[in-house]
């Protein structure tokens, strides 16, 4: 139905308002794509790399973190690009999202760096970090599972700085599969209301 | 009641701008859906906001196609609040 340009009572127009509004509502199910990717990625790579330091015994067990970091970067950037274009619109919340997750990744990259240089294990910041992104996205988008994978982090990053190295490998492994990927594959099922 | 805002209080305006009030940007064919308006329509529509600072419109080409995007300014949220205020008051909610 064409809308025509008549003036409006103010209850026709606050009816409007609430209609039009409620039309550019965010889609937790479109977000949820970069929580499976990355709740698929975290866990391989972490594997991978204890994999290479226990079995390969290789100097170059750090290298799946760079490479499938940033593969998965490239793609939800390319995902996100082509779904804002076909959908037309970008809402608010999307963009508060997108914003939040594109600095987060950059704060990964920047924590590995830091403690390359510093010669410290990076895992309890990285889970840190992963704890502040998933906390504030269930609190944000007012969904449990998330929440509770942001508390889960914060209580792994705290356990992982009294195990072993590589034992802090198949812990964030486990911890990423409960806090990450099982909320965003729940995510994935949600009605599109929030 | 206060005198209401005359650009805000039509129908297919005041439609765009609760859709961009809820969206960084919108495209050109997505108003129009969302409206149900013609090209012709929107277009008028659209520069009638655009003129009252209400919005900003940008014109580029994808794919050798033109896109037209479309954002609410400072001055149009601010106008939008009023104009809800004051419909509130008058509804006395």
């Amino acid at each position: 139905m064409e809308l025509q340009d008549k003036p409006l009572s103010p209850q026709e127009s606050l009816q409007l308002i609430e209609k039009f509004i409620a039309g550019a509502r965010f889609s937790m199910r479109k977000f949820a794509f970069s929580i499976v990717l990355f709740g698929i990625l975290i866990p391989l790579a972490a594997l991978l790399q204890y994999f290479l330091i226990v079995f390969a015994k290789s100097e170059w067990s750090w290298l799946p973190w760079p490479v499938l970091m940033t593969a998965g970067f490239i793609i939800s950037m390319i995902y996100y690009s082509r779904l804002g274009k076909k959908e037309g619109v970008d809402s608010t919340q999307a963009l508060f999202f997108r914003s939040l997750f594109i600095w987060g990744g950059l704060s990964y990259f920047l924590l590995a760096f830091l403690c390359g240089a510093l010669q410290v294990n990076p895992i309890s910041f990285m889970l840190a970090l992963t704890s502040l992104l998933i906390g504030v996205s269930g609190l944000a988008l007012r969904y449990p599972p998330l929440l509770w994978g942001g508390v889960l982090f914060f209580i792994v990053a705290i356990v992982c700085v009294y195990l072993a190295p590589v034992n802090q490998l198949l812990v964030m492994a486990l911890s990423v599969i409960i806090g990450y990927l099982i909320p965003g594959i729940l995510l994935t099922r949600q009605k599109e209301t929030a | 009641m206060k005198e209401l805002d005359p650009i805000l209080h039509s129908q297919i305006r005041l439609a765009i701008m609760s859709i961009l009030m809820s969206a960084a940007e919108a495209q050109f064919n997505y108003l129009k859906e969302k409206t149900g308006a013609t090209a012709g329509n929107l277009s008028f529509q659209l520069t009638k906001l655009q003129k009252s600072n209400y919005i900003r419109i940008q014109k580029s080409f994808e794919n050798n196609y033109p896109l037209t995007t479309v954002r609410i300014t400072p001055e149009g949220k601010k106008a939008f609040e009023q104009y809800v205020k004051a419909m509130k008051h008058y509804l006395q909610l």
